[in-house]
Order: C-alpha cells, then sequence, then structure tokens
C-alpha cells in the first residue's frame, strides 16, 4: 500500500510539473499551476478508481 | 535565482489604437540570440532529463527537472535492480523501452546493465525461479517509473526546441486581444460622438395660434 500511494504521489507531481513548465515563466505561477494541476489530477484519479471500485462491487 | 525574463511584448496601452499589430518575438530566434542552440539544448534534455534547460538558461526548471526526472528514472530502476529495462526474448519489456528512450542515457546505461554489457553482471533471470516471481511487482513499479520519465522528457524536448516559449505566446495573445478590445471600444465612442448632435437638437417650436387675416 505504501509503495502504491509513494508511486501515485511520484507519478503526479512528476507529470503535473512538466505540464505546467511547459507554458509558465514566472516561478510563482510555476509553483501554483503545479499544486493546482497536481490537486485535479489527484482529485480525478482518486474519483475514477472509486467509481470503478462502486461499479465492481454492483457487478460483484 | 530568478529565470531570464523571456522576451515578452510590449502591453496594449503603450500602442496606438489604429497601429500595426507588432509581432510576437519568435521564442527560438531569441534563444539563438542569446547564444545557445536549441537542437543542441534538446539533445543533452535526451541524454540527461533537465540538463537541456540547465544549458538553455533556465536553472531553476532544470534543476527541477533533473530531480524530478532523472530521480524517478533512477529509482525505477533501484526498485526493480535493473530489470525493468531489457529487450531480452523471454523478459523483456520491448513497448515499455519505446517510452525509456525518452531519457537517452539513463535508458542505455541500464540497458547495457542488463545485457551484461558493463562490468557488473546482473543476475541471471529465470523465469521460473519464486525470487523473481515474488520480484515482479518491483518490477512493474520500475516500469512505470522510468516509461513516464522517458514520456514526460520528451515534452521538455519539445519545449526546448520551441524556444521555451513559456508564457510569451500566451501573453502576446492576450496583448492582441487587448488592442482589438480597446479599437472597438475607440470606434463604439466614435459612432456615438458622430450620431450626438442630431439627438440633442432641440424640437422645433409649434406655430403660434392665430394666423395672419
Amino acid at each position: 500500500m505504501t509503495s502504491l500511494v509513494v508511486s501515485f504521489a511520484v507519478v503526479v507531481i512528476a507529470t503535473s510539473y512538466v505540464c505546467t513548465a511547459v507554458k509558465e515563466d514566472e516561478d510563482i505561477h510555476l509553483l501554483t499551476g503545479t499544486l493546482r494541476l497536481a490537486g485535479v489530477m489527484a482529485l480525478g484519479l482518486i474519483g475514477f478508481a472509486a467509481l470503478v471500485q462502486l461499479v465492481t462491487l454492483l457487478a460483484g | 535565482m530568478t529565470e531570464p525574463t523571456p522576451p515578452t511584448t510590449p502591453p496594449a496601452t503603450a500602442q496606438p489604437v489604429g497601429a500595426p499589430v507588432t509581432a510576437a518575438p519568435d521564442p527560438v530566434e531569441a534563444m539563438r540570440l542569446r547564444g545557445k542552440i536549441p537542437e543542441l539544448a534538446a539533445v543533452l534534455a535526451w541524454l540527461v532529463p533537465g540538463l537541456g534547460h540547465l544549458y538553455a538558461g533556465y536553472p531553476i526548471k532544470g534543476a527541477v527537472a533533473l530531480v524530478l526526472l532523472l530521480g524517478m528514472h533512477v529509482a525505477g530502476l533501484v526498485v526493480s535492480r535493473g530489470d525493468c529495462v531489457s529487450l531480452d526474448q523471454e523478459h523483456g519489456h520491448p513497448y515499455a523501452f519505446v517510452a525509456q528512450l525518452g531519457a537517452g542515457l539513463p535508458t542505455g546505461a541500464a540497458l547495457a546493465y542488463a545485457h551484461g554489457k558493463l562490468p557488473w553482471q546482473p543476475p541471471a533471470l529465470v523465469v521460473s525461479d519464486p525470487e523473481y516471481v515474488a520480484r515482479l511487482p518491483d518490477v512493474d513499479v520500475g516500469l512505470l517509473f522510468t516509461m513516464v520519465a522517458g514520456l514526460l522528457n520528451l515534452l521538455l524536448i519539445h519545449d526546448l526546441l520551441c524556444g521555451v516559449p513559456g508564457a510569451a505566446l500566451r501573453r502576446a495573445e492576450e496583448a492582441r486581444l487587448a488592442r482589438r478590445l480597446e479599437a472597438l471600444k475607440a470606434e463604439l465612442q466614435r459612432e456615438a460622438s458622430a450620431g450626438a448632435p442630431a439627438a440633442t437638437t432641440p424640437p422645433a417650436a409649434p406655430p403660434a395660434p392665430g394666423g395672419t387675416p
């Protein structure tokens, strides 16, 4: 479980940083954009995973 | 350490309405004027994630990319003990290798290690070995990290080939829209002032009752 959480966090942070770095100049915008995108990605992925679990539970 | 200020377009208020629109400066040309070669920066970025931005004069972007992407790639290799990068017929990962190629030097070194080209020989892998089977989750983590690092590095390489435009293009578009808005406002004001005299003329006085005999 720990490796899953760590892997998830690392991939989300790296992806959000690179996707923000290619379109921002100033450091403060880079930081806020990265944090915002990381939050959106994390919530979106967790929500999608929860939906899949729910559908699986209902189907089972 | 602050990032070098990219070439910016003048604000909308600095240009009079109706003046010819100044084209946004080309980020690639701006990089060449600074003495940096975008193609060389892209090659350096492919070799080591983050090195291209360090060369191009973006120390913070380069340092963070170096730590994140190279660190993620190396972490994947360490967790999987180098087993996640391999073109071996029996337990290789050819499709994953395409994504891992995004980071040239770490992937090349790992491939050389996996195929015994380095002084440190990897342990012989036997698919039926319970120890190997027990390590498969770690190999999955290694595959994830190395593939994601390679694919994200492709975005950074593309960013360098485009001259690291950053927010310059967005600012140029915002300035263009602001000038267009100012031009429309000025046109509306001209039309309003042209139609104002007719609207303010008082109506003609009605004729007095009782005309001439």
